[in-house]
């Protein structure tokens, strides 16, 4: 072992310099390529990034149950429910798309879609039975916000196939906008007129249909596919 | 002879009165912890050392909690589990993963000869901690030798059972009426150059305990106050080298150990600090000067019934109803501000010491020595550590910043006096 000749202090064995001036050790009788290991173990350990958002979800809750409490009260005592179920309905809504995927994070987000597609068809029921009619509502709104949350569920489950190549991937999510186009225009059309007659729907389907048959014949076919990667890369 | 009936462990315990802040305090890449290790004269066998470990859960099953989460507090929930022991790493005291199933509040690390206890804050206090691994350490030489080590000063035997006042919230049982006032005045903080975050520097000076001994006697004082003394005076020199904060003293936090008050035996928190002020234009200029200012004040301080109001005040707003109604986010929401604008701001580093380990006779012809390392603080980048065992004293520094110039003086100041030092470091 050697001393530090700026500080005096003893250096333990394994140490080439002085922890406290930075001082090279100079010790003719210990090379440093002939020092003993030191105290300390060489492995560096990796810090957790887990966080432990039990705080934040319980904060949350809080936050949304004060302004909702605090209307419902307010207009109680205003002569009764009249327009508090809509602003407490608004702030449950926005929880549920803002606050859970923050506080609850989790792999796969299609619990997050369907709760989001729930929470919107509850709040609209609201607002269709707060308003007197559930007519609206049961032959537009829940049709469309059914085929709103089935068409992003199978995008997602779509999108999140890595194994699949790309351009099959890309192929299936234009597929399922050609279908929710169609799907758009059954549901209006059984809506307003009771009746099935696809016309506009058919044109617009057309190209997400032109789009997903060139990306699948463009992936079983790689020469071209390279070709059309090396003039067009970037 | 009749043998005492076991107590009941308990299933779930309340937290302490010192622990309700730590929980809460703590953030993604910081919890406030510290570590207390012993290095043996031999290589240590991790199965028996497992084994030693799962012993000592039974005789302080304190250890053997895990932390939950209820509507209004924080809790100790008990399990079953007894964990790993884990390899040493060159970075100690990262944060411990507590949202698991079978998480503890402590790490048990082993490096050759030297075993760690690594243990979040809200567990227990360096006493509690020491007690535990003395206790593991006497129970890893019985089974390695064979030979039994009596029960002596913290170390306790492994095959009594567990007595229900090492779980007692001392601070609920000791508090009275009377309180005093929590503001304190800010004090000065030490800048420099931050490393990387999941890495504490360590360095540790390594002195001879008599040595020590003998000049705080020729100084007329205590080692305790003689290490305060010489890490103030060296935090007074870096002040005065530094542009900022000049109204602001300089504060050393010096933990105070509240067992010896009250002759209590809890392994939880029990322990209390005194935030020591200082001034160069107060005077306090030289080594002496400083000793008798700190004798004197501390004096003062540690009176007990001046320390008991200061955590009395603690129990009592703790006991407060608004407060106990208040759901567990909005507490941790408001005793996270409380500790980040107003208990680190009260001290520019903290100098924690053991004292001597009483060690049995057969343990102490098997061990080196015993380390002490705080965890980094939020703010103070620097803090000290010191524990005695074995005829050695380790005065430890454990930062987040990489300049030395503190710790150099405190060390070279030692040699000055006539104290070897001999030092170590994980950099």
């Amino acid at each position: 072992m050697s001393y530090c000749v700026q500080c005096g202090v003893l250096l333990a064995a394994g140490l080439d310099r002085c922890p406290l001036c930075q001082t090279v050790v100079h010790n003719p009788n210990q090379p440093a390529c002939e020092l003993p290991d030191s105290a300390h173990p060489d492995r560096i350990e990796e810090a957790i990034s887990r966080m432990d958002l039990g705080y934040a979800r319980q904060l949350s809750i809080i936050l949304t149950l004060i302004p909702i409490l605090t209307v419902l009260v307010l207009d109680l005592l205003d002569g009764g429910a009249l327009w508090s179920p809509y602003v407490a309905g608004a702030l449950v809504l926005a929880w549920c798309f803002l606050a859970v995927p923050l506080m609850f994070p989790g792999r796969r987000p299609y619990l997050y879609v369907a709760l989001d597609v729930l929470a919107l068809c509850l709040y609209l029921a609201l607002i269709a039975f707060m308003s007197g009619g559930f007519s609206w509502y049961l032959h537009i709104v829940l049709p469309l916000l059914v085929l709103v949350g089935g068409v992003t569920l199978l995008m997602l489950l779509v999108i999140r196939r890595l194994e699949a190549p790309k351009l099959y991937r890309a192929a299936g999510v234009a597929l399922l906008l050609a279908g929710f186009i169609l799907g758009l225009e059954v549901i209006v059309d059984l809506a307003a007129t009771q009746s099935l007659r696809l016309g506009w729907s058919v044109y617009a389907a057309i190209p997400f249909v032109v789009l997903a048959l060139l990306a699948i014949g463009l992936q079983n076919r790689p020469g071209l596919k390279e070709e059309i990667r090396k003039r067009l890369f970037i | 002879m009749n043998r005492p009936r076991r107590p009941q462990v308990p299933d779930w315990l309340k937290l302490d009165n010192a622990a309700k802040i730590y929980p809460a305090a703590r953030t993604k890449g910081w919890m406030p912890m510290f570590r207390v290790s012993i290095t043996f004269l031999e290589e240590i066998d991790k199965p028996l050392m497992q084994q030693a470990l799962q012993n000592t859960l039974q005789r302080i099953p304190l250890f053997s909690y895990r932390l939950r989460r209820g509507l209004f507090w924080h809790y100790f929930e008990r399990q079953r589990a007894v964990p790993q022991v884990v390899e040493d790493a060159r970075n100690p005291l990262l944060p411990i993963n507590l949202t698991g199933e079978r998480d503890f509040m402590f790490r048990l690390r082993v490096h050759r000869r030297r075993v760690a206890l690594e243990v979040f804050h809200a567990l227990t206090d360096g006493y509690g901690a020491a007690s535990f691994l003395t206790t593991l350490a006497a129970d890893y030489l019985r089974l390695k030798t064979g030979r039994a080590i009596p029960p002596q000063g913290m170390v306790l035997d492994t095959r009594d059972a567990p007595r229900s006042a090492e779980w007692e919230d001392a601070f609920q049982r000791h508090a009275r009426g009377r309180t005093s006032p929590r503001g304190e005045q800010r004090a000065w903080q030490m800048k420099g150059t931050r490393i990387d975050r999941r890495h504490l520097r360590v360095i540790t000076g390594v002195l001879p305990t008599e040595k020590l001994l003998a000049l705080a006697r020729a100084r007329g004082t205590t080692v305790n106050t003689l290490l305060a003394a010489i890490l103030l005076q060296a935090l007074l020199r870096q002040k005065e080298r530094s542009r900022r904060g000049r109204n602001k003293p300089v504060k050393l936090s010096l933990p105070v150990n509240l067992r010896r008050y009250y002759g209590a035996t809890t392994l939880r928190n029990f322990s209390f600090y005194v935030n020591v002020p200082a001034r160069l234009d107060w005077g306090l200029d030289s080594l002496d000067s400083l000793i008798t200012y700190l004798t004197h004040y501390m004096g003062l301080e540690t009176m007990e019934a001046q320390l008991n109001a200061r955590f009395s005040a603690n129990v009592k707003a703790e006991r407060n109803k608004v407060l106990r109604l208040a759901p567990l986010a909005v507490k941790s929401l408001v005793l996270k501000m409380m500790y980040r604008f107003t208990g680190e701001n009260y001290m520019t580093s903290t100098l924690t010491n053991l004292g001597r380990i009483d060690l049995p006779p057969q343990m102490l012809s098997r061990v080196e020595r015993m380390d002490l390392i705080l965890g980094p603080a939020q703010k103070a980048p620097l803090s000290a550590a010191v524990i005695s065992a074995a005829g050695k004293t380790c005065l430890t520094f454990s930062k987040t910043i990489s300049q030395s110039e503190v710790e150099r003086q405190v060390f070279t100041t030692l040699v000055q006096l006539g104290v070897p030092v001999m030092v170590e470091s994980n950099d």
